[in-house]
């Protein structure tokens, strides 16, 4: 199965990927319709990966797909299309977790994904330490 | 190495880790993670609501918490204080994690006996290096750290004379130990000594002026003291540096009301408003605070800043009819005819029609319209099954004092089918404004 992902992204407080609409590529079927405002929630992050979850029971994927949608990066909203194979798809209870491996992306822009993740973390690292101080 | 991972397992050994998280998908890369710490004596247990983490909290005590900041609702946070009850800090590990980096947020959590707060989404790695780190910490406390978990453990168990050695002890290890003055300071404390108390925290701030514990433990001895004008000083300095929790919010609109410095209210109102979670009593401090502010400066007949404060108070009751009646009298009082029809308009259209609005209504409609246009309207009013005890009085005033005396009396009547109580009252009110018996 080959599927087509538009990820438009909210760096703010609440900074995690925002997925508005989960497309088959192939068959150009929707594979998830997503109400307005509604959110699939990104699990994990890695390097060259990315794990998010879609609210609903599904069939094992294992495909090469194409996600595409937005990065919010310093204020911008930064259009992107990655490929990427799934490695694994789990269901919990009405949720399945997809894993995906990126294959042909901006390894740039991933990058900068990442790293507004790690500043935020940063960030919230250096308020806690400060409110413990531990010194 | 070898020591450390063996130390690591013995930490571990039979225990229970309770991860409290909502998603089965992070539930998974939790679980992941801590497979990778190859500690296969550690009982891991998946739990998705509050309710069911409580239970297994009091059931298997867990050494290990990880769990969500916010659980359909419920905090983690309080997760965190009910493992408190079964082990002392430097014997357990507690870890938030959440989808909210807000700096209030942290900031409570760091508030908290939390020893790490990971934002999502997280990378497997980053998750790995932050719980071994927390471990590390715990495992390998450095001789500071020791001194200041021995005497955290004496404190823990009142004896405060041991815990003031231990700490007086740690003061001893490094060249700033700040963290050792607090926890002197909150033994001084706990043993009602305020003015120690308070020298234990201005001696960590000499070593770090900044030190956000130290800074609590002084402002928080200066509000119970009812010293506000000194507590208030400190608040620039936390405000400047640290991203207020709700907790900390709400101590602050107390301390600016009872020191009356009410200047700095709509930036206290825009901290509010970054949250994002209030508390109740936040929200009723904080609306209390704005509205006293608006009087004070009432007073002060400085319109302008009161009636910017009471639009910030009923901002943050959402426009709350019965708030909103309260504003209004006031500016009625202060003559601030404008100002009472403005806010009149202010009212939630879901209030509109409804008994209290109506009362409102017929108060403000009073108070601006000339008393000819205003009886038939009285009439009609009084017999619409809505007007108060309040609103019957002012009527029966209004015919009185026109020498509708008749059309007064029937409005008593009906006045006191609903409100016995003002019997008396009205029949005085009426005597008094009524035409001089003859």
């Amino acid at each position: 199965m080959v599927g087509h992902f538009v990820f438009p992204y909210y760096f703010e407080k609440r900074g995690s990927m925002k997925i508005v609409s989960v497309k088959n590529l192939n068959t150009n079927e929707e594979l998830l319709k997503l109400e307005k405002g509604q959110t699939l929630t990104i699990v994990e992050l890695g390097k060259q990966s990315i794990i998010f979850e879609i609210p609903l029971i599904s069939q094992k994927f294992y495909s090469k797909i194409l996600l595409t949608g937005t990065f919010h990066i310093k204020g911008d909203d930064v259009a992107f299309q990655f490929i990427g194979k799934i490695s694994n798809s789990e269901n919990y209870d009405n949720t399945t977790r997809i894993s995906v491996d990126l294959t042909q992306y901006d390894k740039n822009l991933w990058v900068q994904n990442l790293e507004v993740g790690r500043d935020k973390q940063d960030r919230a690292d250096r308020i806690f330490r400060s409110i413990k101080g531990e010194g | 190495m070898a020591d450390q991972k063996s130390a690591m397992q013995a930490f571990f050994e039979n225990q229970t880790c309770l991860v409290v998280e909502t998603s089965k998908s992070f539930q998974a890369s939790i679980h992941q993670c801590l497979k990778t710490l190859d500690l296969p004596n550690l009982n891991v247990i998946l739990i998705s609501k509050y309710e069911d983490a409580v239970k297994k909290i009091e059931e298997l005590k867990p050494r290990i918490i990880i769990t969500e900041y916010d659980l359909d609702g419920q905090k983690g946070l309080a997760l965190v204080e009910l493992q408190q009850k079964h082990f002392e800090d430097q014997s357990r590990i507690s870890i938030v994690i959440s989808k909210n980096s807000s700096d209030s947020v942290v900031a409570e959590a760091a508030e908290e006996q939390v020893d790490s707060f990971i934002l999502k989404p997280f990378s497997p790695d980053d998750f790995r290096k932050k719980l071994v780190a927390v471990i590390e910490r715990k495992v390998n406390p450095s001789p500071y750290s020791q001194k200041i978990k021995e005497g955290r453990q004496a404190f823990s168990s009142k004896d405060y004379e041991k815990a003031k050695l231990a700490f007086t002890q740690a003061k001893s290890l490094i060249d700033k130990p700040a963290l050792a003055c607090f926890y002197m300071g909150d033994s001084y404390r706990a043993l009602t000594q305020t003015p120690e108390a308070l020298a234990e925290f201005k001696e960590g701030r000499k070593y770090n002026p900044l030190h956000y514990k130290c800074l609590i433990g002084e402002f928080e001895i200066l509000v119970d003291n009812k010293d506000y004008n000194r507590a208030y000083e400190l608040i620039p300095i936390l405000i400047k540096n640290f991203p207020l929790t709700p907790r900390r919010l709400t101590q602050v609109f107390i301390a600016a009301v009872f020191s009356l410095k009410f200047d700095y209210l709509p930036d206290y109102y825009e901290q509010l408003l970054k949250l994002d979670q209030r508390s109740p009593e936040l929200i009723k401090i904080a609306s209390v605070a704005l509205f006293t502010g608006g009087k004070w400066y009432l007073q002060k007949q400085d319109l302008k800043h009161a009636c910017d404060l009471f639009e910030k108070a009923l901002t943050v009751v959402s426009r709350d009819i019965t708030f909103l009646d309260q504003v209004i009298a006031e500016l009625m009082k202060a003559n601030a005819k404008a100002e009472v029809q403005y806010f009149f308009g202010r009212a939630q259209p879901a209030d509109i029609g409804t008994p209290a609005y109506n009362r409102l209504s017929f108060k403000v409609d009073e108070y601006i319209l000339p008393r000819d246009a205003m009886l038939e309207k009285a009439r009609k009013f009084a017999f619409s099954d809505e007007a108060s005890a309040d609103n019957f009085k002012t009527i029966v005033r209004m015919f009185a004092e026109a020498g509708k005396i008749p059309m007064a009396e029937s409005i008593i009547t009906k006045a006191i089918a609903s409100n016995p109580e003002i019997r008396q009252e009205l029949y005085d009110i009426l005597k008094k404004y009524g035409p001089p018996e003859t």
